[in-house]
């Protein structure tokens, strides 16, 4: 791996961010070393371009990397890493909504249940209550319907795509590479286990999201029925999962404290939407999102009505 | 990384994607600055290979320049049509 990038462009910010992407580092991690400033010039006459010089200082971790970035939104240590519980594994397939299908089928499955149960807790924090209930229900309804899914050619499909998933891990130059298929109803998660996990996930999960693109693609063409395929490494998705919960709790709180509008830094579809999701139910607080994919990003803000409860 | 690789892996991603998997072809265009693949596909592919609103093409280059090349220079992937 490289650990030096000399940047040459038109600003100096524009040279710094050149390398920071060129090494896929942050800006805490490098020494950045200012060559030679940018100069305007005048209609193009002395103009100069800016050269930089970015090294890496440590070989941090990708996945210590993306969270380092929740540490600085949430204005204090975060204690985001925690091994993983089982009951929570569960939760993953709830809440990581990509793709607008997904939703769909989660909305008609699982939404008379969910009422239900806001009613029952108005105001809940704690997110593990509602997976347990919704697992309860999916059980129950997966018996019935579970059998008649299962056929030879969506089993080829799953078959295929846990393949594929590991020719393309291993040529991207990750060794050992096993791939943990886990079958729930029309929910197919693949696990990619391996030591590298860093590379398979890429900052902030792009290239793990990337491959469930990929699988999901594959997936539709292959099924006989209608399949939702998520790729996982490292229990990233769960990990993830409860960052974006606790930033959410954070700001919400804020919100709550100052009765003034936060505006969250930008991050891909499906996060803000768990953001939205998970702050549908706190009260006192209303959430919305603005400006333009890549960087769409989400606002807390108070509620229109005054008479909220704290 | 070096080239035979990246082929390698460009193939296996766009391959299974396709339905005619023999005419993907992959070419080399090596530019100042940039390490160029042109990808070309089956004109009934192209709509495979870049999807809906270029989300497939999207996720191919991002696994494509996640990977750390050998040399210098950066890796581009075009789909040519």
């Amino acid at each position: 791996m490289n650990d030096k990038y000399t940047a040459q462009a038109a600003t100096t910010e524009a040279a710094i961010e050149k390398g920071l992407k060129a090494l896929g580092i942050n800006k805490e991690d490098a020494i950045i070393e200012v060559v030679q400033e940018s100069k305007k010039g005048f209609i193009g006459i002395g103009q100069k371009d800016a050269i930089v010089v970015v090294k890496k200082t440590n070989t941090k971790d990708a996945v210590e990397e993306l969270l380092s970035k929740e540490v600085m939104l949430g204005e204090e240590e975060s204690t985001t890493i925690k091994p993983s519980e089982k009951q929570e594994e569960k939760g993953i397939l709830e809440d990581e909504a990509d793709t607008e299908t997904d939703k769909e089928m989660r909305e008609t499955g699982n939404e008379t249940n969910e009422t239900v149960e806001d009613k029952k807790a108005s105001n809940v924090k704690d997110a593990s209550e509602t997976v347990e209930t919704e697992k309860a229900e999916d059980t129950n309804n997966v018996s019935q319907e579970k059998k008649e899914l299962f056929n030879e050619q969506d089993e080829a499909a799953v078959q295929k795509v846990s393949e594929y998933l590991k020719t393309v891990a291993t040529k991207m130059g990750v060794e050992d590479v096993t791939i943990n298929v886990k079958r729930d109803y029309n929910r197919v998660k693949f696990s990619i286990e391996t030591k590298d996990a860093g590379l398979i996930i890429g900052r902030h999960g792009k290239v793990l999201n990337s491959l469930q693109t990929l699988a999901q693609i594959q997936m539709h063409q292959e099924a006989d029925n209608k399949l939702y395929a998520k790729v996982d490494a490292e229990n990233y998705r769960d990990r993830r999962k409860k960052t974006v919960e606790q930033l959410a709790t954070r700001t919400a709180e804020k919100v709550q404290r100052t009765k003034r509008p936060v505006i969250l830094e930008p991050m891909p579809a499906h996060e803000r939407k768990q953001i939205h999701r998970y702050l549908n139910r706190f009260s006192g607080v209303q959430t919305h999102s603005e400006g333009k994919d890549p960087h769409r990003y989400l606002v807390v803000e108070p509620s229109k009505e005054e008479d909220f409860t704290l | 990384m070096t080239d035979t690789e990246m082929r390698e892996l460009i193939r296996t991603i766009v391959e299974p994607l396709v339905s005619h998997p023999e005419d993907v072809k992959l070419d080399l265009k090596d530019t100042d600055d940039f390490h160029e693949y042109l990808l070309s596909v089956h004109p009934d592919d192209v709509g495979r290979v870049i999807g809906k609103r270029g989300r497939i093409a999207k996720a191919i280059r991002s696994i494509v320049y996640s990977i750390q090349f050998d040399g210098p220079k950066r890796v581009r992937l075009t789909i040519v049509d």
